[in-house]
């Protein structure tokens, strides 16, 4: 290949030369004969040269009839172009420098969104999975999950669905060595798996049988967990350990890659049954994932739904304490959606706006570099004007410019990928915790085809300015005057104006978003989260073994003793609780007010429920608002007593201490619960959420929810201590615990500032982006502002130069340059807060307690755009006050 | 047929024509066919030189004539065109083609002229 293409040029070469020698035997011949006509020496030479005509014209046509091939000419052109970019090298490095940062950024953008919005589940025709979830109008939940009874009566009698399963994640303690380790583990329906359409990488998946109730433990191993526990080990399958404190054997490995959604975190898969006689209405609180029959579409999947639900009410009983009449009341229904939607939820809004702001950038950047490229023609006129007036044809020119650009597109490019891998990383290491599909996002081949394509269209883009500005150029060839204008000519400015208008205004598009990102941010960081966060709280899960502690009452009495244990540490509050603030889990159901029936056939609303130990509040920080805290001789005796928070109170009673002596209770069958004692609210879904009214159960309660003895089972337990989250505390923690069951496994330690951070993480995630983009696009725009007005004043020197000594003040002509630079970027703002108004729509759901309207975020931006405006207008208007007249008449 | 759409352009394919027609005398240099073809119409058809030598060079490119360096004349090297094999078979072909076309086009002109 490489010697055909060297032979071509060599072959090229030689041509060139021939053509060259017999361009030369035919002047002479012609001059020969015109001397031999008559005519002197030198006119016959004269004339031989007229009749051949432009010589360079000549050569191209020449070349063009041999039929050069395209690519050799745009070979050639290309070439041509990378000298002349050679020769002004500051000019070059800037655009490649902005482009590949726009492109780049773009890029990295785009990398998200091709991943996460746009690519498929990585699910075998997930076009037909679908999340089945349900709503409760009657009891306004949205987003109920479904129960056991649903899952059933949905598996055995579904015209719509191919197959269902449900999940549960769950956490399991696996005895590897001396120490039983905890892993984060699922609980899934023998059917699941096969309704995603996975197959092991080694063994088999669940039988309906492993899932029946008395059926020997079995489990599957994620890649990851099989890889890091057992080396990659294939004789895995079948070998015996201990889950749970019970024997399991394990029958496979999941494949590399594979999650259910995004449960990534995923190490351990246990089967998950129902005993159909056991199962009751409710208990909605599991995942579920169906597949449609092919063709069946969601609307009729739905209706299916429904009529299954009015079944599933008659076939199965109401759980103790319920009656039938509360589920009709809730008027449950189904709501499936789109697998991918359900996952994707509200990320999509802000990887669009990742995007579009990213994107904003690097339109700025191409208005910029248009701006760069159309001074350069300009600086170009008589370089143009002389290849013109040598028969460069005007198409060949403007394929000289658009090959200028499309280096600066590949170098661009070529630099953007780059940027666009790294920031990439960058951006999914700072995207909050939980946003959607981001463990799988890299730069893929979509991304690095868009990266080139974005850099192909911005150069392309660019080149149409200069380009036609040869046309006009090449119109009226004037040699005289090229290189020479005398003052700026409106029209030659208009574009360049323009361009800087358009990069004003994205820059204080951007800026808007920021500003209204960073008082959202204010606002948040104002509010307070209800509990108590000046000093650390240590926050850790607590499983006591069944075996260790069987039944309700020795669970409750070893829950005594690790709070025993964890008070008895020094200098520190410590408490149990089954949920923390903001840490994602809550336990909610609808709660009985006595005497406050509510109206109609309507249920009450639904409470967030917790289950907590004396002592807990304290331990948080929440203040007890009346009444008193719990006593471990309430639960201990089983008193029926109940805490609320304010919220809860001031919906029935005024004040929180009208509120104590109230009786409550969940449902028909259970005792009635006398307040005890008020609490301050707590946002406990997060700092933007609103508190919700809560109910404090205590962690040992007779005749609860249906059942004889309730218990919540797992509890966390919050620990403040002035180095709580230390690993020297966690280990003291952990000895603690330890020293009252060797056997409890401890998931890590976290603290309530993480969920604290996670909640705002959002808002700063967004900010940053944000202040990212309107950071490079402030800088970029100001700095195209700064260069239209230095190129005016350095093309009016002489002008400049001749008003000076002709008396002209200087302060005049800085007061002149100022205010050129401030209309333009007045107008900018102008329009720049206009789109910002329609833009800031668009960010609404992100924002907190600041309206997308706000006027002092509008204000701040144009007064901060045209201080900065100024600034740059600055030293171009020294420039010009301090032109020297001599000087100035001299350089010309 | 590769090259049947360029015969179609009257322009380019009469100076073809020419350049083949004067070759198949006998073979020539680039100054020496222009003049030629200027003798030849008697100078009616001013031959451009901007268009003779890419003419020349399209037609070696396609195989219908050869070009050769002379050095023996002076000092001065010259490129002599000769017609080849193929191109006398393509003379043949476009002065067949250029017959049909200006039978052709007689036959409008004059059938115009009885018309009135």
């Amino acid at each position: 290949m490489s010697w055909r293409r060297l032979w071509n040029v060599a072959r090229r070469q030689r041509r060139d030369r021939e053509a060259q020698v017999e361009m030369a035997d035919f002047l002479a011949r012609e001059a020969e004969a015109r001397q031999a006509a008559g005519a002197a020496k030198q006119e016959a030479a004269r004339q031989a040269a007229i009749a051949l005509g432009s010589a360079e014209r000549w050569r191209e046509e020449a070349r063009e009839a041999r039929g050069m091939p395209w690519l050799e000419i745009a070979g050639r052109e290309m070439a041509m172009a990378l000298r002349g970019l050679r020769r002004s090298p500051g000019l070059a490095i800037a655009a490649v420098l902005m482009l590949g940062l726009g492109i780049g950024a773009t890029s990295a953008a785009f990398g998200l969104v091709e991943r996460v919005l746009l690519q498929p589940l990585p699910y075998a025709q997930a076009q037909n999975l679908v999340k089945v979830q349900l709503t409760a109008p009657g009891a306004k939940l949205d987003n109920l999950l479904i129960g056991p009874a649903d899952y059933l009566f949905f598996r055995d009698h579904s015209r719509a669905f191919q197959s269902l399963g449900i999940y549960q994640t769950d956490a399991a303690s696996v005895r590897l060595s001396a120490t039983p380790q905890k892993v984060a583990s699922m609980d899934l329906t023998p059917d699941l798996l096969p309704t995603l359409g996975v197959e092991p990488r080694l063994g088999r998946t669940f039988s309906p049988a492993d899932a029946t109730p008395h059926a020997p433990l079995v489990v599957l191993l994620s890649d990851a967990f099989w890889r890091k526990q057992f080396g990659g080990d294939s004789s895995v399958v079948g070998r015996q350990t201990e889950v749970d404190g019970k024997p399991a054997t394990i029958i496979g490995v999941m494949p590399a890659g594979f999650s259910v959604l995004d449960h990534t975190e995923t190490l351990l898969y246990e089967p998950l049954g129902f005993d159909p006689a056991k199962v009751g209405l409710g208990n909605f609180s599991w995942n579920a994932i169906g597949r449609l029959r092919p063709g069946v579409t969601l609307a009729a999947a739905n209706a299916d739904a429904n009529r299954m639900l009015a079944l599933v009410m008659q076939t199965y009983p109401p759980p103790d304490g319920y009656s039938l009449a509360t589920f009709a009341q809730a008027r449950i229904a189904s709501s499936l959606r789109p697998l991918k939607d359900a996952i994707i939820g509200s990320t999509a809004r802000l990887l669009w706006m990742v995007l579009g702001s990213l994107g904003l950038v690097l339109v700025i950047v191409c208005a910029n570099t248009a701006g760069l490229l159309l001074v350069r023609v300009e600086g170009r006129r008589h370089e143009l004007a002389i290849r013109t007036a040598l028969g460069a044809s005007r198409s060949r020119m403007a394929a000289l410019l658009v090959a200028e650009s499309v280096w600066l597109g590949i170098f661009g490019g070529l630099l953007g990928l780059g940027v666009a891998d790294a920031g990439l990383h960058a951006l999914v290491a700072a995207a909050p915790q939980g946003l959607a599909r981001l463990p799988e996002v890299h730069m893929d081949g979509w991304a690095v085809v868009f990266t080139l394509g974005l850099a192909l269209g911005a150069s392309l883009l660019l080149a149409i300015g200069p380009a036609l500005r040869v046309e006009r150029l090449a119109e009226r060839p004037n040699l005289r005057e090229a290189g020479r204008g005398l003052s700026a000519s409106r029209a030659r400015l208009r574009t360049r104006n323009a361009l800087v208008v358009v990069q004003v205004a994205l820059a204080c598009v951007l800026l808007t978003a920021v500003g209204l990102m960073l008082r959202s941010a204010m606002a948040l960081a104002q509010v307070n989260p209800g509990y108590d966060r000046s000093q650390p709280i240590a926050v850790v899960r607590i499983s006591i073994p069944d075996a260790d502690a069987p039944g309700a009452r020795a669970e409750f009495a070893m829950q005594r003793r690790i709070f025993d244990a964890l008070s008895a540490l020094p200098g520190v509050s410590a408490g149990l609780a089954s949920t923390a603030p903001m840490d994602g889990n809550r336990m909610m159901d609808p709660v009985y007010v006595q005497n406050r029936t509510p109206a109609g056939s309507s249920l009450p609303a639904v409470r967030v429920f917790h289950y907590i130990s004396p002592g807990y509040l304290q331990a948080m920080g929440i203040p007890l608002l009346a009444g008193r805290d719990m006593t471990w001789q309430d639960a201990a005796d089983l008193r029926p007593v109940a805490m609320v928070s304010a919220a809860f109170a001031r919906e029935y009673w005024k004040t929180p201490a009208e509120a104590l002596g109230h009786q409550i209770r969940v449902t028909g069958n259970d005792d009635w619960r006398e307040i005890v004692g008020v609490a301050g609210d707590v946002h406990e879904q997060g700092l933007d959420q609103p508190a919700p009214a809560e109910v404090y159960w205590p962690l040992l309660a007779a005749h609860f929810e249906g059942s004889a003895l309730n218990e919540p089972g797992g509890v966390i337990a919050v620990v403040r201590a002035t180095n709580a989250g230390t690993a020297a505390f966690s280990a003291a923690l952990r000895q603690a615990v330890w020293s009252v069951d060797r056997n409890i496994p401890l998931a890590a330690t976290t603290t309530m500032a993480h969920y604290y951070d996670a909640s705002l993480a959002q808002t700063r995630f967004t900010m940053s982006v944000l202040g990212l983009a309107a950071g490079m696009g402030l800088l970029v725009g100001i700095i195209g502002l700064y260069g239209v007005l230095a190129y005016a004043v350095a093309q009016r020197r002489r002008e400049l130069g001749v008003r000076i000594a002709l008396g002209a003040a200087p302060a005049g002509l800085m007061q002149a340059v100022v205010r050129q630079g401030l209309g333009l970027a007045a107008l900018g703002t102008l329009l720049g807060l206009l789109a910002a108004g329609f833009a800031a729509r668009l960010l609404a759901s992100l924002l907190y307690g600041v309206l997308p309207g706000d006027p002092a975020t509008f204000a701040a931006v144009a007064l901060a755009m045209l201080a900065i405006a100024a600034l740059a207008s600055a030293l171009p208007a020294r420039t010009a006050s301090r032109v020297s007249p001599l000087e100035a008449l001299r350089a010309e | 047929m590769k090259h049947t759409k360029a015969s179609g352009d009257l322009m380019q394919g009469t100076l073809d024509l020419l350049i083949l027609r004067t070759l198949a005398l006998e073979p020539q240099h680039g100054w020496a066919i222009a003049k030629r073809i200027e003798q030849l119409s008697r100078t009616a058809l001013q031959v451009q030189q901007g268009s003779l030598y890419p003419a020349l060079y399209r037609l070696e490119e396609r195989g219908w004539i050869q070009g050769q360096w002379k050095t023996g004349e002076g000092a001065r090297p010259t490129k002599v065109y000769s017609l080849t094999v193929k191109g006398r078979r393509q003379l043949a072909e476009e002065r067949a083609r250029w017959e049909q076309i200006s039978a052709g086009i007689n036959l409008v002109l004059g059938a115009g002229e009885e018309a009135q």
